[in-house]
């Protein structure tokens, strides 16, 4: 992981796809207890109930947005 | 005139998204997060190391997460995903409103309107819990959720010509919004 800024001071951090696999499993443990990988496929499934605010944040987080449908069943 | 890399462009996004954030509602700074295994994908959000986090408001008690997934697409960013989460205080359970989107359903049954709203409330004549609903809005500029937190939620603004920087910035959402 490397961190770096612009020149207007914004944080800029990269990430290898490996790493960034990690974080995100390590953010769906923290937030719901459960991998990143159950987060998907339940979510994916409908079983998770959004009131919880986590549940949402998460999808954004993982990049539902542009390929839930690239999760394998 | 050299073409930009997804890079500088996603950077050009946050830098100007902080200067709006900076001169009207705090003084917390968005991060921008890139996996090398995403190429033009980039998450922007307030990170405390890369976690989200929600940052302080100015003269308020009140908080704000804001996370957006975004794709760079030509020479500008598409937003696939995001929140705006508006609490109370830092307990995640002192949430008040959620903006929400995605711009692809999750899956071919989901049945919400991909932008909406929560809001953390019940019925005052009864018991029905409004949080899990999911209110349909438009596709919305953080913009305005900020406008909103500074007229109805008692956030101070920054600077006296707080509504020409957010105005000006909105303008430049429409504008993208209608091109090709």
């Amino acid at each position: 992981m490397t961190t770096t800024e612009t020149e207007a001071g914004t944080r800029v951090i990269e990430m290898s796809a490996q790493e960034h696999r990690d974080f995100l499993d390590r953010e769906a443990r923290q937030r719901l207890g459960i991998s990143v990988e159950e987060f998907e496929h339940r979510y994916a499934a409908g079983e998770l109930d959004d009131a919880d605010p986590d549940v949402p944040l998460m999808a954004v987080l993982a990049g539902l947005g542009q390929h839930a449908e690239a999760v394998p069943a | 005139m050299p073409k930009r890399s997804p890079r500088s462009i996603a950077q050009g996004f946050a830098d100007h998204l902080n200067g709006v954030l900076n001169s009207t509602v705090t003084d917390a700074r968005l991060s921008l997060l890139e996996s090398a295994g995403e190429a033009r994908r980039f998450t922007l959000g307030c990170l405390d190391g890369a976690s989200p986090v929600a940052f302080k408001l100015h003269g308020s008690t009140a908080r704000l997460l804001v996370l957006q997934d975004l794709r760079v697409v030509g020479e500008h960013c598409e937003t696939l995903g995001y929140q705006y989460r508006f609490s109370r205080g830092a307990a995640k359970a002192s949430w008040l409103l959620r903006w929400e989107y995605l711009r692809q359903p999750p899956d071919s049954a989901y049945p919400y309107p991909l932008a909406h709203v929560h809001v953390n409330g019940t019925l005052a004549s009864g018991s029905t819990a409004l949080a899990g609903l999911h209110v349909p809005t438009s596709r919305l500029p953080l913009e305005l959720v900020l406008w909103h937190l500074i007229v109805e939620w008692g956030v101070m603004a920054r600077r006296e010509d707080w509504r020409h920087v957010l105005a000006e910035s909105i303008d430049g959402f429409q504008r993208k919004r209608r091109s090709p």
